[in-house]
């Protein structure tokens, strides 16, 4: 990936960081936005109708880059207890938890949510920009430990269903796509509580998509969803966050079981967790103004020095809302507002659940 | 079966099979049956763990290296983590304990528990 702290590829105007929604270029009206390698629908209805659904209903969103890996047998859980950040032996039987798999110097491999579908069987949820990196992991690692994986589906595709009702029309489109190989994946907080995921086997899109419908969720694109998204603070994998950063950077602490003992990359999260302070920190910024700057942007203080970047950006109402990450120094300044080099201001907030 | 190997790769120090012995005896397992399994499996900071473990049972995969009454097994799939790895055996002040050193071993935690490769 080209997501970097400092120097090329970051400026306004600069290609996009790989993954990075192309749609949402200022200026530009493109019917499709670039997420995770995939075009997905900016819009299919209005603005309204889709942020009503996603607000009082149910939204659902193609979701072509979900992956799903199956990692099963009696060494299952203390293998993935090991390898992962999240205490999954703590895992009940159909529970669910976010998790992340680290390197050795605490750096995110992956964002992962966690389904623990039996005792001996474990469903693991990632993007598909991911899936080489944590296949490779962990193979790389079973050595004596009795342990198999699988990636769910041939040809895999999913929607991601979001909203107060998600929960609900999910768990009755699934038994009755089950012939088509249907999986779900409840996701502990995608954009709101209870939302899900539900993956099938491409060619059973239209199926899936029909009982959604019929079972009252709105099909949503790409824009609403990630409005939500970047209001509720929740960084992605692949969009706010890559391999260069620290798992806690993008906020993704809650990945993390810091009592647990010992996993990959523990050492140094540790060390952060208790004694230190991550220089560089995801923060949601609001922006008073319609000028919409590109991801990537540089942010700077009131000095028009550089104190960090721009990672997502939605049109509001009232101007914009944007996911960044602030260098720790600027972040302990006191000083409230940040602005790109072509002048659009935003103020910062920590990130910390918001219905905002 | 492997007979046991004249090039073993793994290396087993007088002082280590002087301990893997005494243990064996304070735990009431017959030497001649004993095979002391040496095998890597994910854990720890680092990514991979030691395994050291007393078992009657030996596998086809599994090469046998024999030092002063001690019979070590490595599974293959293991040996190809230890290969040059000396197993030795410290009874200091900072412990008391079998020591790995592995040549193949590019990192290891502060603990010493796991290491990377």
């Amino acid at each position: 990936m080209t997501f970097r702290d400092e120097g090329s590829g970051l400026d306004a105007g600069a290609t996009s960081p790989a993954g990075r929604a192309t749609g949402a270029k200022h200026g530009e009206e493109l019917a499709s936005a670039r997420v995770l390698g995939y075009d997905v629908p900016r819009a299919l209805c209005s603005p309204e109708v889709e942020r009503d659904a996603i607000l009082s209903s149910a939204g659902f969103l193609h979701a072509p880059w979900e992956r799903v890996l199956e990692v099963q047998g009696p060494d299952a859980a203390s293998f993935l207890h090991v390898l992962l950040t999240q205490h999954v032996k703590g895992v009940a039987v159909g529970g669910t938890v976010r998790a992340a798999l680290a390197n050795r110097k605490g750096h995110l491999e992956a964002d992962l949510t966690l389904h623990r579908a039996d005792e001996l069987r474990f469903l693991l949820r990632l993007p598909s920009i991911a899936k080489e990196r944590v296949g490779s992991v962990l193979e790389s690692h079973r050595i004596l430990e009795d342990v198999s994986f699988r990636w769910l589906h041939e040809d895999p595709d999913a929607f991601l269903v979001v909203g107060p009702e998600a929960s609900r029309i999910a768990s009755l489109v699934v038994p009755n796509a089950e012939s088509a190989g249907a999986a779900l994946v409840m996701s502990v907080d995608e954009i709101g509580h209870g939302d899900a995921l539900v993956t099938f086997e491409r060619s059973r899109r239209e199926e899936v998509e029909a009982q959604l419908r019929e079972h009252g969720a709105t099909p949503i694109g790409w824009d609403a969803f990630d409005r939500r998204r970047i209001e509720r603070g929740r960084a992605w994998f692949g969009i706010d966050a890559d391999e260069e950063r620290l798992v806690p950077e993008p906020g993704f602490d809650d990945r993390i079981h810091y009592d647990k003992g010992c996993y990959l990359g523990q050492e140094p999260l540790a060390r952060l967790h208790f004694r230190g302070t991550p220089n560089w920190e995801l923060v949601r910024l609001r922006g008073t103004t319609h000028r919409e700057p590109t991801p990537g942007a540089s942010l700077q203080d009131g000095e028009n020095e550089r104190v960090g970047w721009l990672t997502s950006v939605s049109h509001t109402e009232d101007g914009s809302v944007a996911l960044g990450y602030l260098h720790r120094r600027f972040r302990e300044s006191g000083a409230d507002f940040v602005s790109t080099p072509d002048g659009v201001r935003f103020i910062w907030e920590r990130l910390v659940d918001s219905d905002a | 079966m492997n007979e046991p190997s004249t090039a073993p790769s793994i290396q087993i120090t007088e002082a280590a099979a002087k301990a893997a012995l005494e243990t064996m005896k304070s735990d009431g397992l017959p030497p001649e049956t004993t095979y002391l399994r040496v095998g890597v499996k994910a854990g720890g900071c680092s990514g991979y763990s030691y395994q050291l473990q007393f078992t009657p049972d030996r596998r086809d995969d599994d090469t046998v290296i024999e030092r002063d009454g001690v019979r070590l097994l490595v599974d293959a799939k293991s040996e190809s983590f230890l290969k040059g790895t000396e197993l030795d055996w410290s009874g200091g002040l900072n412990g008391k304990g079998f020591v790995f050193t592995n040549p193949n071993a590019t990192g290891t935690c502060g603990c010493g528990e796991s290491f990377s490769v």
